[in-house]
């Protein structure tokens, strides 16, 4: 789960990492509080959870409360990237002497953190990868050991920075560190990092990737994962647990397990269809997550009517098809178009699939056992109007 | 020969009381897997489906040789339950649980790396199985697999036993079934697979089934362009899925352009690796190499 910019810094500030003086705004009638407390001129962020949010038109320096209000009328409540503008970051505007970055970043390879930081900022870290290598220091720590602050000042010093920045920018990347651990991130980046013409070091952006399998640990997290999806399914997936994608095409795609279900949409398109949706069920047949699925591709269905048909295959390898069976009735009472079809192909485990194939015998789902056949019969369905 | 387990290895379950080790346990022994024991801390003492538990695997392997743990413990305590196993002794573990926290996963990654004998699959994977003999995790299901000489690497859950059955349907045996694990993090990479199966005398050709995201199909690939003897197949699930969007399991940050689908597909073709473009023509491909 990325965090937004402000939220990023609000941990950033609990780490004693400093950030600009901010206001978040949530709307226009908090405008006048906003200017009394940062004046002009000002930076107003959109806060979504997507990068590139300057180039789509997501960040605005005004100088005047007209601008100001021109900004927010222009940004707040509207979609950037996907996702619904619920709120802006507004904060003073820095004084620049230059821009450097940090990251502390999950290394898949080779399971560990790496840090990487360079005396170059602002822009994006793998541009500055290509064109100047030379600024750029990076080195694995030990998770279990953690980073120690003499580490922190070593790299620090293998950058070269001058007598007065040297020890305030280890004191960052020690910290920086301690956030990415504390709250199991799997990134953690300031870009950029600004070093003001006082020579003192804010972070003028943040990015905070929380690894959604440690929630436990962050219960505080938990209930916002899903409130800035724009689509409405999308956003219903993410809260169910299941992971849900949106598209454009014919027939709705799902299945138990997310290879699977990307394997039965690329078969979808090799056939000259395209799919209108990717669902993969996450763990286990439970009755719940089977009608939940099913209920949002039905909802799908009801509100795109290119939708031709939904194709589903279930692979029973350890649980018995009960609970399924049960969750599919339920979720085909529950429907409220009765036009579209749905195609089951159910493989594996052969007691399983046998059993599924007899308690679902009087339903109006068609059942396969074989893919090809059910991709057949799925996409050789009438356009519905 | 095999790679990791043998036939008849002597298999410990961790989490052997909970619902889903209770369950899989049973059809694991039905298939054929010699189940000597079960760790669950504070259930020592019972029996399940006759197999004795204990409360430590200390304790486990001062009663039984063990050659392997399989892992079924709430993701929480994995990470734990791995660092037991290692610290115990025993030499291979999968790691089945899923959901397990990404810096859990680290430190496991880091206490396996620095043991001696110790190696691990998963977490988050179906498990590992040689057709009719040994079952570990969930591709226990009798007749979806058959014995061959064609070797399953895996990186996806249901897509593993989707291809064991493609494969059985048209009479192709297998040597070994696995999945590496759907994480970002897992304890045995595709590469070290594929090492590891071209030095196994039972196989004959691999079959790479990887997904979107990740590096660790072009890894695999540098390794078999070198040295690679055995014809390797590889299918790729989500080559047609949106960039932008998030479909595979891990997600994992794109670096420096790896991990595309472009660029999994020029590694494989680099590196030889006759390509498969749906499911269905992965036989096909297979029974113009055997």
């Amino acid at each position: 789960m990325r965090l937004l910019e402000f939220e990023g810094k609000e941990i950033f500030q609990d780490f004693d990492i400093t950030v600009p003086d901010s206001f978040v705004l949530d709307s226009e009638d908090e405008l006048p509080e906003a200017v009394e407390k940062l004046g002009f001129p000002m930076v107003m962020k959109a806060q979504v959870p997507v990068g590139g949010r300057g180039k789509a038109g997501g960040i605005e320096f005004v100088e005047s409360e007209e601008e100001a209000r021109e900004a927010v009328g222009a940004l707040l409540g509207k979609e950037l990237k996907g996702h619904r503008i619920d709120s802006l970051l507004l904060e003073e505007q820095i004084d620049i002497e230059r821009e450097m970055y940090c990251s502390v970043v999950g290394d898949d390879e080779e399971g560990a953190p790496e840090i990487i930081i360079s005396s170059k900022g602002g822009i994006d870290i793998e541009k500055i990868a290509e064109e100047t290598p030379e600024n750029i220091v990076r080195t694995g720590v030990d998770p279990s050991k953690g980073l120690k602050p003499y580490q922190a000042r070593n790299l620090a010093k293998e950058l070269g920075l001058e007598k007065g920045l040297f020890r305030s920018f280890s004191d960052v990347v020690f910290k920086l560190y301690k956030v990415f651990e504390s709250l199991d991130c799997k990134l953690t980046e300031i870009n950029p990092l600004v070093v003001t013409k006082n020579s003192g070091l804010i972070a003028a952006d943040s990015k905070v990737i929380i690894d959604d399998h440690s929630l436990f640990r962050h219960p505080e997290f938990k209930d916002r994962k899903s409130r800035h999806i724009q689509n409405p399914l999308e956003r219903e997936g993410e809260e169910k647990g299941v992971n849900y994608v949106d598209l454009d095409g014919s027939i709705a795609v799902m299945a138990n397990g997310a290879g699977l279900a990307m394997a039965l949409m690329d078969l979808i398109s090799n056939e000259g269809e395209s799919p209108a949706a990717f669902l993969d069920t996450g763990g286990g047949l439970s009755e719940q997550r089977m009608k939940d699925s099913l209920n949002i591709l039905l909802k799908k269905a009801s509100s795109d009517k290119k939708v031709r048909a939904i194709l589903v295959n279930i692979r029973f390898m350890i649980s018995p098809p009960d609970a399924m069976v049960k969750g599919f009735k339920e979720a085909m009472k529950d429907r409220s178009d009765n036009d579209v079809p749905v195609v089951l192909v159910v493989r594996g485990r052969k007691s399983y699939v046998e059993k599924a194939m007899e308690l679902l015998g009087d339903s109006e789902i068609s059942i396969f056992t074989d893919v090809k056949e059910g991709v057949k019969a799925a996409i050789e369905q009438p356009e519905r109007s | 020969m095999g790679i990791l387990i043998e036939r008849d290895s002597k298999v410990l379950v961790q989490g052997i009381t909970g619902r889903l080790g209770r369950k899989q346990s049973k059809l694991m022994m039905e298939y054929g897997t010699d189940i000597v024991a079960g760790v669950t801390p504070g259930k020592g003492g019972e029996t399940v489906h006759g197999v004795p538990v204990y409360d430590t695997v200390k304790e486990s392997l001062e009663h039984h040789d063990i050659d392997v743990s399989t892992i079924y413990v709430p993701a929480p305590f994995v990470a734990d339950a791995v660092e037991e196993t290692i610290d115990a002794g025993v030499e291979f573990a999968v790691v089945i649980s899923d959901w397990v926290p990404y810096q859990d996963e680290m430190k496991i990654k880091q206490s396996a790396l620095q043991s001696e004998n110790f190696r691990h699959i998963g977490p988050n994977t179906p498990g590992i199985a040689i057709p009719d003999d040994i079952a570990l995790g969930m591709l226990s299901s009798p007749s979806v697999m058959t014995p061959g000489n064609v070797a399953i690497v895996s990186r996806s859950g249901t897509l593993t036993g989707e291809i064991a059955e493609e494969l059985t349907e048209r009479g192709i045996g297998q040597s070994v079934v696995m999945g590496l694990g759907g994480d970002p993090i897992v304890g045995t990479r595709t590469v070290e697979a594929v090492k590891m199966l071209e030095e196994d005398d039972e196989t004959e050709v691999i079959v790479l089934i990887g997904e979107i995201g990740g590096t660790m199909e072009e890894e695999a690939c540098e390794f078999i362009k070198e040295k690679g003897t055995k014809p390797v197949v590889g299918f790729l699930a989500g080559r047609t899925a949106p960039r932008q969007k998030k479909m595979g399991h891990a997600g994992a940050i794109v670096r420096g352009g790896k991990g595309t689908i472009e660029s999994k597909l020029k590694a494989f073709e680099e590196a030889g690796v006759e390509v498969a473009d749906t499911i269905w023509e992965i036989p096909e491909v297979v029974e113009k190499l055997l």
